[in-house]
């Protein structure tokens, strides 16, 4: 497929809230829209060419399991294994992460955004997993698109778009 | 000394949080006594501003946090160790948050021991209890 | 090539979560050697003079922070490139430090991503 061509004119995996997608088609782009206080995590391996990417709602699911997509804990090895069963390696992974704003300060008694990072974090620190890049917090929603031709992560935060 | 217990339960939190994975609360109550033997680290600060800061939590919390941490150890020094140098971090985050960024200021190493949870002195009225979500409790204050 | 790094640190939990930080990270890593204190990493530098990256605190017993990077001055080891890490976050012990020598400067608690950034731009720098 042409390089020339845009996101439109490709296969689309769309990600949802409390929902993951894996893929190895080189010509699709992966996206996920409205993450809030969610995080989105976006996996891509260069050289299996495999990618994908996890938006969860919250950290914890504390035993509950009719979504696993949809919490830090049992959302994210999910994502790493589906990636690893389409050919993927931990050690050629690239692990981007964007979201966890916090997007009703006042009443966002939880601190759910920054929460949802804090377990994420844990989760990576214990598992020898080192971030690539992150664009987290603040107080705006953002969309995510991962492009599995070349890798490149683009996170578009109050109309601008930006290279993640 | 609201003021105070507010920033102290900020710092606490946000240590906790950012360098153990730990989330916790501010109790405004009356907090509940503390469960089984408990640590209190402290240190010393000077220079612009001086005090004596203290953190206390159970030994079965700081070897819980050691093992989110990943850091093995003597269970006979490993709370001590835990408590001492999430105090260290602490103070150094509070005392440029309550007097300004420009404060010049040494900690002393942090020194800590144990004791029964319901031998602890009391606290002052401005300290910061805080409760995290699995129900620990935490408590940090300042006299100065 | 490989670099030796030398983490200087009063707290064993720091030094053992800084060398696990540190392992994570993809950089060619020799060896990571430790010491307590600004003393013992003197007499660590000598034992091992392959180090070429130190992390170090400030508030330690016998010899502190700022202490070990004047010294290293006055060595013929000025040339070793120090990251400091303390939980001090005054702007008036990071100019100090900063016009001591150290090469950079960062505050607990460290993440692995702050270690990579400020590890690798100093290795590369090298």
């Amino acid at each position: 497929m042409s390089a020339a061509l845009s996101w439109r004119q490709r296969p689309e995996h769309r990600v949802g809230i409390s929902d993951l997608a894996v893929t190895d088609d080189p010509d699709a782009t992966v996206v996920t829209h409205a993450l809030g206080s969610c995080i989105g995590v976006f996996l891509y391996d260069p050289v299996a060419v495999v990618g994908g990417c996890l938006h969860y709602m919250l950290p914890l699911a504390k035993g509950r399991r009719d979504n696993p997509a949809q919490f830090a804990d049992t959302g994210v090895p999910l994502l790493f294994a589906r990636a690893y069963a389409l050919g993927a390696t931990k050690r050629n992974l690239i692990v981007r992460v964007c979201g966890g704003a916090e997007m009703n300060a006042d009443n966002d008694l939880f601190k759910i955004g920054k929460r949802n990072f804090t377990v994420l974090r844990k989760m990576f620190y214990q598992n020898g997993v080192v971030m690539a890049a992150t664009d987290v917090g603040g107080g705006q929603s953002r969309t995510g698109r991962l492009w599995m031709s070349d890798g490149r992560l683009v996170v578009t935060r109050g109309g601008r778009e930006a290279l993640l | 000394m609201h003021d105070r217990r507010q920033t102290l339960s900020a710092s606490l939190s946000l240590i906790l949080e950012d360098a153990a994975f730990v989330f916790a609360e501010l109790v405004e109550d009356e907090p509940e006594p503390f469960e089984g033997e408990v640590v209190e680290a402290s240190l010393d600060y000077s220079g612009d501003r001086s005090g004596t800061m203290a953190l206390r939590m159970t030994v079965h919390f700081a070897l819980q946090v050691a093992e989110e941490l990943m850091v093995s150890g003597d269970e006979d020094t490993l709370p001590e160790e835990i408590a001492g140098e999430l105090l260290n971090i602490i103070a150094g985050h509070w005392v440029v948050e309550q007097f300004g960024e420009r404060t010049r200021f040494h900690l002393t190493p942090p020194t800590a021991a144990r004791r029964p949870g319901d031998a602890l002195s009391p606290l002052p009225e401005d300290a910061a209890v805080l409760r995290t979500d699995d129900g620990d409790r935490v408590d940090l204050m300042v006299a100065a | 090539m490989s670099v030796e790094i030398l983490l200087v640190d009063d707290s064993r939990i720091t030094r053992t979560v800084q060398a696990r930080m540190i392992r994570m990270l993809d950089l060619p890593i020799a060896a990571i050697h430790e010491a307590s204190d600004g003393l013992e990493a003197l007499l660590a530098l000598d034992e091992h003079p392959g180090v070429s990256l130190v992390v170090c605190d400030l508030n330690m017993p016998n010899m502190d922070g700022e202490s070990f990077v004047r010294e290293l001055q006055r060595t013929d080891r000025g040339d070793l490139d120090v990251v400091i890490l303390t939980s001090d976050r005054s702007v008036a012990r990071t100019e100090a430090l900063l016009d001591a020598g150290a090469r950079a400067y960062i505050t607990k608690p460290a993440t692995p991503e702050l270690l990579r950034d400020v590890l690798s731009q100093l290795l590369a720098a090298a």
